[in-house]
């Protein structure tokens, strides 16, 4: 938790320019946070997300969203026609709505960095959470 | 030099520069000042604003609470209308936050025009233990946002009722503000920077000439050879100069000129660069030491406990200089030093006379056979009589080269010619004025002036004669004779030109002190052997030795001019001229007669047989060598 904040503070500092970095990082720590029954293989329409990504040791990156069953979205027209048995991670508030499969969301909310999981959607999903992403659990989308 | 002037034009440079520091400085900080007061401003507005709206809030909301109460879209619309019109360029967020029962805030209303959040979304503050704080304290609170998002300060101020803290109307302002602030403030500041940087300039420029003052100083008060102090210095430091605290000693290096001679000049700059190293290894940092002519310095010794210690530290260097060997290309030389030391200078009348008791004691060292350091003692001979002006005007003579001689004719009366000339030292002052060596003379007897004296006529003469025919007398002393560096100067220049050296005499004066006349007749051996003459001076004046004249076999004798010049008149000594003047004859040695000013004493010599005469009635002494005489009868 603390480290999500540390990281959530220090990219608010360096929001206009540095972020990309420990954009990635959070979005690494979220992954990393989230149980799965099964390996996470990512996939993301994000280019710096997907490049900060492939050297991770924790878990596999794949450029065709078809073999991941984790998939970190920008834009809803890159979501990949058959997702229904995929994770679907947001960068975007409103995608959570616009995509009701996506079980959490990492978005910007008045310059402030925020994290949102989706309770229902969790367990829909049989994800589990690490104990410092349990605090951005909601029981829905307001 | 520097001028006052411009040291002081420096140092107001400096003040100006620090005073426009401190003016940029207090810039900065009315520009803080000024910020906070629009930031407070601001704020006082923004809480008058907010307090109403928070009253309007409280009494619609009644019992119901916020969050059952804006549950409501068209509450939240009107309320956000309001809200909404809070925002200014300035400005760009403002939202209702409430704290729920699991500590998350979260969005009851957002006026904002962009960004705009849902009613009751979740909001992750990136301090929230400051927003938790304003619940608590129940008071308004500012944050201030490091680049975040073009943010620059968040207020939070708290809605409360019943006492109670329901909500926080959060106000995000941007960084627009402060730039306009910055913007406005910039001109001036600029204007300041380069202001500075003119000054700083203008100061660099002053510190450059400071410098260059400093290396100017340098260069005036050091001697570029050796480092140490020149002369300049000694005279810039003499009226603060507290002899109480100083023993003075004069160091002479020991047959100097022969380095030169034998080595050449870059030998004895050596030397002289390795002999100031060792004396300034030799003595303290609160010592000063000042090269005061050629191979001459001078020591002030800053007194350190008992009167001896300056004793030492002068018997010091002269060990120290005898141990070194001075190496010039593939040769060793050993040098040796003499030091004149007076233990207590302020006992004399003044600092110049102080240093020429030193310089005596310098002498008395060198006659005493070098290498050694006499003492001033104030029962040994007492030279404080010496005329103190004579010697520094021979001194500052001899260093400027006004040094001369004039030369008189020694006249054969009977085969009417010129047979030599007699050199006559002459000084020419700075003004110009011609002084005599009356004037002069008796006051270097005891001085280390007067044997340099006497080697530069030496040198005058045998150089001017070298080029011609003539012959010449030069007058000498017992005492130069006996001197080891005149003795070796005479010696190697007559044997290197033995015609030269069959064309001198050296005349020398009858009454002085021979206080060894074994090795006086040694010396005059040695000049007869290498074909030189020798006349004694002012025979018959005192108590006249006949039998030294005949013990050094002096080919000369020069009857004194004070029996001649009234040889006309005064009968006695016409008849003592006469006796000397067949004493001569029966020890074949040749008379000269001087003082010779009228015709009359002239005819009265020629009665006595005299054979040379010397005189004004003959011919002056002049600059110029006179080639022949024009009798008149």
């Amino acid at each position: 938790m603390k480290k999500i904040i540390f990281l959530l503070f220090t990219l608010s500092l360096f929001a206009d320019n540095l972020s990309d970095k420990l954009r990635v990082d959070i979005v690494k720590d979220i992954v990393l946070g989230i149980k799965n029954s099964a390996p996470m293989t990512v996939c993301s329409d994000d280019d710096k997300i997907m490049k900060g990504f492939h050297s991770s040791k924790h878990f596999r990156v794949t450029d065709d969203c078809k073999d991941a069953n984790l998939i970190i979205l920008n834009d809803k027209s890159d979501l990949p026609k058959n997702y229904k048995h995929k994770h679907i991670f947001v960068l975007n508030y409103n995608l959570l709505n616009e995509i009701p499969e996506s079980f959490g969301a990492f978005f910007w909310k008045k310059g402030r960095p925020n994290i949102v999981f989706i309770k229902p959607r969790l367990e829909k999903d049989a994800l589990k959470l690490s104990a410092n992403l349990k605090p951005y659990v909601e029981d829905k989308v307001w | 030099m520097v001028k006052k002037s411009d040291v002081f034009l420096i140092a107001l440079l400096f003040v100006f520069g620090l005073f426009f520091i401190y003016l940029y400085f207090y810039i900065e900080s009315t520009q803080k000042n000024i910020k906070d007061k629009i930031i407070t401003e601001k704020i006082q507005n923004m809480r008058y604003i907010l307090h109403n709206i928070e009253k309007d809030m409280v009494l619609s909301a009644g019992n119901k609470g916020l969050v059952k109460y804006f549950d409501n879209k068209n509450i939240r619309d009107s309320f956000e209308s309001k809200l909404s019109q809070m925002i200014t360029k300035n400005t760009k967020y403002i939202y209702l936050l409430f704290l729920d029962k699991e500590d998350k805030f979260r969005f009851l209303l957002d006026g904002s025009k962009e960004d705009k959040a849902r009613f009751y979304q979740k909001f992750d503050p990136l301090k929230p233990d400051i927003y938790k704080t304003v619940y608590k304290t129940k008071k308004a609170y500012v944050i201030w946002q490091k680049d975040m998002e073009n943010l620059w300060m968040t207020y939070l101020y708290p809605i409360k009722s019943e006492g109670k803290v329901v909500g926080i109307l959060s106000v995000d302002m941007t960084t627009n503000l402060q730039k306009g602030i910055l913007k406005l403030m910039e001109p001036l500041k600029n204007f300041f920077i380069v202001l500075i940087i003119f000054i700083f300039l203008l100061i660099s420029v002053g510190i450059i000439q400071l410098f260059k003052y400093f290396i100017t100083r340098k260069q005036l008060f050091h001697d570029q050879l050796t480092g140490l102090f020149n002369r300049n210095y000694l005279a810039e430091i003499t009226p603060m100069l507290n002899l109480n605290n100083y023993s003075i000693a004069m160091l002479d290096l020991d047959r100097f000129k022969i380095i030169n001679d034998t080595y050449g000049h870059k030998a004895g700059d050596i030397v002289l660069q390795d002999s100031a190293k060792i004396f300034k290894d030799s003595i303290r940092d609160s010592d000063i030491l000042i090269r005061y002519g050629g191979e001459e310095f001078l020591l002030f010794i800053n007194k350190r406990g008992d009167d001896d210690a300056s004793l030492e530290v002068c018997d010091r260097i002269r060990h120290n200089v005898s141990e070194y060997i001075f190496h010039y290309e593939n040769t060793d030389i050993v040098m040796t030093v003499s030091i004149g030391l007076h233990q207590f200078p302020k006992m004399e009348k003044n600092f110049m006379e102080a240093i020429k008791k030193a310089d005596s004691m310098l002498y008395v060292a060198k006659q005493r056979g070098r290498n050694q350091v006499v003492k001033y003692d104030e029962k040994s001979q007492n030279p404080s009589a010496q005329n103190r002006k004579g010697i520094d005007e021979v001194k500052y003579a001899l260093e400027q080269n006004r040094v001369l001689c004039h030369y008189q004719p020694i006249v054969d009366p009977y085969a009417k010619k010129i047979l030599k000339y007699e050199a006559l030292v002459r000084i020419i002052l700075e003004n110009g004025e011609i002084v005599y060596p009356g004037s002069f003379l008796p006051y270097l007897k005891y001085t280390n002036i007067h044997y340099k004296l006497t080697i530069r006529i030496l040198t005058i003469c045998f150089d001017t004669f070298s080029k011609n025919s003539l012959s010449v007398s030069v007058n000498i002393s017992f005492l130069d004779l006996m001197n080891d560096d005149i003795n070796s100067f005479i010696i190697q220049r007559l044997k290197s030109d033995r015609d030269l050296a069959s064309r001198i005499t050296f005349e020398i004066l009858e009454s002085d002190e021979i206080e060894d006349i074994t090795v006086f007749k040694e010396k005059i051996k040695i000049i007869h052997s290498l074909g030189a003459k020798i006349a004694i001076d002012d025979f018959g004046s005192g108590y006249s030795n006949f039998k030294a004249v005949l013990d050094v076999e002096a080919d000369f004798l020069k009857i004194d001019g004070t029996l001649v010049k009234d040889i006309d008149k005064n009968d006695k000594n016409f008849k003592v001229v006469k006796n000397i003047i067949q004493f001569a004859k029966d020890s074949e040695m040749k008379t000269i007669a001087e003082f010779v000013s009228s015709k009359e004493i002239y005819d009265k010599l020629l009665t006595i047989d005299v054979d040379y005469i010397q005189g004004f009635y003959l011919a002056k002494p002049t600059q110029e060598i006179i080639p022949s005489i024009i009798f008149t009868d």
